[in-house]
C-alpha cells in the first residue's frame, strides 16, 4: 500500500478526530460512531477532496458536522464541573504583581511569527497544550472554539451559569497561552 | 473617564472578544492601556497568534 491509499491516509488521522469527539460526546461509543461516518463521508467524497485542504483540515470540519449532528439527536451528556467557582482561584495569581500588573519575573515574552515551514510544529505545540486541559474544561472550550456555538447556546444545554462558563474559557485560554509560549520559546 | 486597566483586566477583555464583541467603551480602554504597556502588546501579540492557530487546528472557517 502507497501512501496515495485513501484509506491509509484517513486512518492516520483517525485518533486526531477520536480524541476531538471523545471530549465532545456522551460515549465511546457514539464518539466512535461520529468518527466512523465522517471518515465514510469523506471515503465518498474523497475524488472532490483532491487534496485542496490539508487533509486533517477537511476531515475536520467534516466531523465537526457529525457531532453537531449527534448532539442536536441529545445524545450529548451535559457536563456539570461542580467544583467551577466564578472567580479563577488564584491560579493566574503567580503571573501578576500585587497590583495586577504582568509580573517580569514569570513573564514569557516569546512571540511566535507563524512561517509556513514551522506551521506544522506550531500546529502540534497548540494540540498538546489543548490535550492538556482539564476535561471538562477542555469540552466547553471546543463546544465554543471547535463546534462555534454561542455562549448562550452553551449555557442552555450544559445548564451552566454564564459567569462559570466565562471563567472555564478564560482559564482555558490563559493556559493554553502559558503551554503554547513555552512551546514557541523551544522552536527558536 | 473609566479608571485606567490593569494588565489582568486587559487579559479578561482580550480573551471575552473572542466570543463577544467589546463594547467601544470597553474597546476604547483596551487601546489605551496597549498603548503605554509592552507587556499587554505582546501578550496581546501572543494571543492572536494562538487564536490564529486554533482557527488552524480546528479548521474554523473550513467548508468540509
Amino acid at each position: 500500500m502507497s501512501d496515495a491509499d485513501p484509506w491509509r491516509q484517513l486512518a492516520q488521522e483517525r485518533p486526531f478526530l477520536l480524541r476531538l469527539a471523545r471530549l465532545q460526546l456522551a460515549s465511546a461509543a457514539d464518539a466512535e460512531d461520529a468518527v466512523q461516518e465522517a471518515l465514510l463521508g469523506a471515503m465518498k467524497a474523497w475524488d472532490s477532496y483532491a487534496g485542496r485542504a490539508g487533509l486533517r483540515s477537511w476531515l475536520t470540519a467534516i466531523l465537526r458536522h457529525k457531532i453537531v449532528d449527534a448532539i442536536r439527536a441529545r445524545r450529548f451528556q451535559a457536563p456539570l464541573p461542580d467544583s467551577a467557582s466564578d472567580d479563577d482561584g488564584g491560579e493566574f495569581d503567580p503571573l501578576f504583581t500585587s497590583d495586577d500588573a504582568w509580573h517580569p519575573d514569570s513573564f514569557v515574552d516569546t512571540v511566535c511569527g507563524a512561517t509556513k515551514e514551522a506551521e506544522r510544529q506550531l500546529l502540534d505545540i497548540i494540540e498538546v497544550c489543548v490535550n492538556r486541559l482539564p476535561e471538562d474544561t477542555a469540552r466547553l472550550f471546543l463546544m465554543r472554539e471547535y463546534l462555534g456555538m454561542e455562549l448562550k447556546e452553551i449555557e442552555a444545554s450544559c445548564t451552566i451559569s454564564s459567569g462559570n462558563l466565562r471563567v472555564t474559557l478564560y482559564r482555558a485560554r490563559m493556559r493554553l497561552r502559558e503551554c503554547a509560549v513555552r512551546g514557541w520559546g523551544e522552536l527558536e | 473617564m473609566n479608571k485606567a486597566l490593569t494588565c489582568r483586566e486587559t487579559t479578561y477583555l482580550v480573551i471575552s472578544a473572542r466570543d463577544e464583541p467589546l463594547e467601544q467603551a470597553q474597546q476604547q480602554a483596551l487601546a489605551a492601556h496597549l498603548q503605554t504597556c509592552t507587556y499587554c502588546r505582546t501578550a496581546n501579540a501572543q494571543f492572536t497568534t494562538l487564536f490564529a492557530q486554533l482557527d488552524a487546528l480546528l479548521a474554523r472557517g473550513v467548508q468540509p
